[in-house]
C-alpha cells in the first residue's frame, strides 16, 4: 500500500476513535465544556490537527518500518505520542489539572484499545480482497458499522458504570502521585505483561492472563457491593441518629412549654401567697411554699433532673436512645431514674454495638416492670479514670431461674423468647476487658457492665 | 468504739452537725465518739492515716474551694478504712446517689437545707450504723472479696457454686447463687486461695465442696445445688467419689 492509502486509512480509524474520545471524555467530565463558540471552534481544530498528525505519524512510522521494532517498540512510541494528545486536548477542552488528564487519557486509550479488542472479536480473521464487492461490503461494514458499535457498547458501559462520579471523587480525595506514574507507564507495563503472557503461554501452555482478568473482576464486584452495603448501612444509621436527636430536641422544647406554664402558674400562686402574708396567714403561706414545691418538682423538676443527667450523656446515639427508652416508660407508666454523675463521652465499644447492648438491657428492665405496682427502674453511667461502668437495676416481680440467664430459649416472657440476652453475651465477647455481671440484691435485679478503657 | 468524722465547709452546718451529734451519741448510748470536725478534707484524710481503723464520715458533697470534693475524700478515705461507714451530707435533694453508693459503698445520703430535716436525717443514719454493726456481730459469714477492674464485689462464701473458665484467657466467670460475675483471674491462684472448700474437678470448674447436689457418673459431670451442671475429669472421679 502506498503511503498517501496508509494515512488515509489511518485517518479513518483515528478520526473514529476522536469521536470515540469526545463521548467518552463527556461521559468521564460529566458534560461539554461550555465556554463559548470560539472554544468549541478551538477544541474541534485542535481534534482535527491531531487526527491529521497522528495519521501523518503513523504512516511515517509504518513507512520506516518502525512497527517491526522488538517488543512493539514503535507501537508503544505511537501510544504515548496518542497519549500525549489527548492529554493536551482534555487540558485544552475542560481546564483540569495534569494529573486528571493524564488519569483521563490513559483511560480513554485504554478503552479505547479495549472498543477495537471487541471489534476484533466480532470480526473474521481473514485477509478481504476489496476487489470483490461482497467482500468490499463486508469489509466496510465492520469497519463503518461494526467498530463503531462496539465503541457504542463501551460508550454504554461507561454510562452505566457511573464513570463521571468516579472521576470527580478520585479528583477530590484520591489524587495520588504514585498512581498517575504508574498510568503513565500503561503502555509500557501492557507490553510486558502481554509478553510474559505470552511466554509462559508456550512454556507451561496456558494463558494466565484469564484468571488475572477474572480475579480482576471478581475483586472489582466484590468493591462495588461492598460499597453499596456500606452506603446503605451509613444511610440508615445517619436516619436513626438524626430521628433520636428530633427526639431530644422535642423533648427540650416540652420542658421548656412547661416550664413556662409553671411560670405563669408560679406568678398566681405567688400574688395569692403574697395577699396571706399580708394579712399574717403564716400557714396558709407555708402551706402555698410547699405545694409549689411539690408541683414545680412534679411538672418541672424531675424533668430537669433527667435532661441534666442526659446532658452528661456526651454520645449522641446513646443519649437518642435513652430518650427512646425513657419516653416509652413513661407511656408505659413505669417509673425510671437516670444517673450521669460524670461526663460520659466515650467507650471503647462500638456505638452500634454499645446501643444494641443498653438496648437490650433496658427493654428486659421495662418488659419486667412494666404493670407492676411498685415497679421501679434505675440506669446508672460512671465513666471515671479509665473506666465505665453501666447499671441498670429493675425491681424484679417474677422468679427467675438465675443460671439459665442468657441461655438461648430461656425467658420469663414466655415461649419463643429469650434471645435478648444470647445477642448480648455475643455482642459482648467481641471485646477484650468488657465484663458483664449479674445480682439479685435485696428484691432486685441488676445488669452491670464494666468496660475497661484503657 | 467507733471514731466520728465530719469534714464540712460550712461552719454554722457543722456547728449543727456536732452539736446534734454528741448529743444523739449521749442520749443514746451509742459506743461512738466525735474525733474530728474540720473543713478540710486533708486534716481528714491525715487523722485517718494516723489512726486507721473503722469509723463513721459524715462528708459534705460540695465543699467548696477545697481541693478535692466528697466523692475523691470518700475515695481516699475508703483506701485507708473499707469497712467504715460514709454518709453524705448536701445540699441538693435529688443527689445522684447510686454512684457514690456504687464505687464508695456509701450508706446513705442526708440533705441539709433545713435543720430539722438534717437532724432527722443524722439520727436516722445514727441508728441504721447501729443496726449494722450489731447483725455484723451476730452472723458469722465469711465473704469471698473480688476485684472485678475497679470495684470490690463480695459475695458469700456459702453462695458460691462454682468458677468457671470461659475459653478466654484469665477470663473467669463466679457463679453463685444470686450473683454471676466475669473477672479476669487465674484458676491456679484460685485453688490456692480458696483452699479445701474447693476443689479442682476439672481444667476448666473450680467447685465449691459444699454445692454440690449429686454426682452423675455416666455422664461424667456433677449437678450443683442450684442445678447448674459441671464436667468433671477422669482422675477426679476417685477424689469425687471419696467425698
Amino acid at each position: 500500500m502506498s503511503f498517501f492509502e496508509v494515512a488515509c486509512g489511518n485517518m479513518v480509524s483515528v478520526g473514529m476513535d476522536a469521536v470515540f474520545f469526545s463521548c467518552a471524555s463527556i461521559l468521564l467530565f460529566c458534560g461539554m465544556p461550555r465556554k463559548g463558540r470560539r472554544h468549541d471552534a478551538a477544541i474541534m481544530g485542535l481534534l482535527a490537527l491531531y487526527v491529521f498528525l497522528l495519521s501523518l505519524i503513523g504512516a511515517i512510522f509504518y513507512e520506516f518500518g518502525l512497527f517491526a521494532w522488538e517488543h512493539n517498540g514503535g507501537e508503544i512510541i505511537i501510544e504515548y505520542i496518542q497519549i500525549v494528545g489527548i492529554l493536551l486536548i482534555l487540558r485544552a477542552a475542560y481546564g483540569k489539572s495534569y494529573g486528571t488528564c493524564l488519569a483521563a487519557a490513559v483511560f480513554l486509550e485504554l478503552l479505547r484499545q479495549f472498543g477495537w479488542y471487541l471489534a476484533d472479536i466480532f470480526t473474521p480473521n481473514k485477509f478481504y480482497h476489496l476487489k470483490i464487492l461482497e467482500e468490499r461490503m463486508e469489509y466496510l461494514f465492520q469497519e463503518w458499522v461494526m467498530t463503531p458499535c462496539c465503541f457504542l457498547l463501551v460508550l454504554l458501559f461507561l454510562y452505566k458504570m457511573k464513570v463521571g462520579e468516579a472521576l470527580w471523587r478520585w479528583e477530590e480525595y484520591g489524587q495520588n502521585k504514585i498512581f498517575l506514574f504508574f498510568m503513565s507507564l500503561c503502555p509500557i507495563l501492557s507490553q510486558i505483561f502481554q509478553e510474559w503472557v505470552e511466554r509462559s503461554e508456550k512454556d507451561v501452555g496456558y494463558n494466565p492472563a484469564a484468571a488475572i482478568v477474572f480475579l480482576l473482576v471478581l475483586y472489582i464486584i466484590f468493591l462495588y457491593v461492598g460499597q453499596k452495603e456500606m452506603q446503605r448501612k451509613r444511610i440508615e444509621e445517619q436516619t436513626v441518629s438524626l430521628r433520636q436527636q428530633m427526639a431530644y430536641i422535642q423533648n427540650l422544647e416540652e420542658l421548656q412549654k412547661e416550664a413556662r406554664r409553671f411560670r405563669h402558674d408560679f406568678k398566681n400562686m405567688m400574688s395569692g401567697m403574697y395577699l396571706q402574708a399580708e394579712e399574717g396567714n403564716l400557714e396558709a403561706v407555708q402551706g402555698y411554699i410547699q405545694e409549689m414545691t411539690e408541683d414545680f418538682d412534679v411538672q418541672v423538676g424531675s424533668r430537669i433532673r433527667i435532661m441534666n443527667q442526659l446532658a452528661n450523656i456526651r454520645v449522641t446515639e446513646v443519649k437518642g436512645l435513652f430518650l427512646e427508652k425513657m419516653k416509652m416508660m413513661q407511656e408505659a407508666d413505669v417509673h425510671c431514674e437516670l444517673e450521669v454523675l460524670y461526663p460520659f463521652e466515650k467507650t471503647k465499644l462500638r456505638t452500634t454495638d454499645l446501643c444494641r447492648v443498653l438496648g437490650i438491657l433496658l427493654d428486659n428492665a421495662v418488659e419486667e416492670v412494666r404493670g407492676e405496682d411498685g415497679g421501679k427502674i434505675h440506669v446508672m453511667i460512671s465513666s471515671r479514670d479509665g473506666y465505665t461502668t453501666f447499671r441498670v437495676k429493675n425491681t424484679l416481680h417474677s422468679a427467675v431461674d438465675f443460671h439459665k440467664l442468657g441461655t438461648s430459649g430461656y425467658s420469663t416472657k414466655g415461649k419463643d423468647r429469650g434471645i435478648g440476652l444470647v445477642n448480648y453475651k455475643g455482642i459482648l465477647a467481641k471485646y477484650d476487658k468488657v465484663l458483664p455481671i449479674t445480682t439479685i440484691q435485696d428484691g432486685y435485679f441488676i445488669q452491670e457492665l464494666k468496660i475497661q478503657e484503657a | 468504739m467507733l471514731p466520728v468524722y465530719i469534714c464540712e465547709d460550712d461552719a454554722s452546718v457543722l456547728a449543727v452537725q456536732k452539736e446534734y451529734l454528741e448529743k444523739q451519741i449521749l442520749v443514746e448510748g451509742y459506743d461512738m465518739e466525735i474525733v474530728l470536725c474540720s473543713g478540710h478534707p486533708e486534716k481528714i484524710i491525715e487523722a485517718v492515716r494516723k489512726n486507721p481503723r473503722r469509723g463513721v464520715y459524715f462528708l459534705d458533697v460540695e465543699l467548696k474551694g477545697e481541693p478535692m470534693d466528697g466523692f475523691a475524700l470518700g475515695q481516699e478515705i475508703r483506701k485507708l478504712d473499707s469497712r467504715g461507714f460514709l454518709v453524705y451530707v448536701t445540699a441538693f435533694s435529688d443527689l445522684a446517689f447510686e454512684t457514690f453508693r456504687y464505687h464508695l459503698e456509701a450508706l446513705d445520703y442526708i440533705v441539709k437545707g433545713d435543720p430539722r430535716r438534717l437532724q432527722d436525717g443524722l439520727k436516722h443514719c445514727l441508728e441504721i450504723i447501729t443496726e449494722r454493726v450489731h447483725k455484723e456481730k451476730g452472723e458469722e459469714r465469711e465473704y469471698f472479696s473480688l476485684k472485678v477492674l475497679d470495684v470490690v464485689k463480695h459475695v458469700p462464701m456459702d453462695e458460691i457454686m462454682f468458677f468457671e473458665t470461659t475459653g478466654r484467657t484469665h477470663r473467669l466467670e463466679l457463679h453463685a447463687k444470686n450473683d454471676r460475675i466475669d473477672f479476669i483471674g487465674s484458676m491456679g491462684e484460685l485453688e490456692e486461695t480458696l483452699g479445701d472448700k474447693f476443689l479442682r474437678i476439672h481444667r476448666a470448674y473450680l467447685v465449691n465442696v459444699g454445692q454440690i447436689a449429686e454426682l452423675d457418673l455416666k455422664h461424667r459431670e456433677i449437678r450443683m445445688k442450684n442445678g447448674e451442671t459441671c464436667m468433671f475429669s477422669r482422675n477426679m472421679k476417685s477424689k469425687l467419689l471419696s467425698l
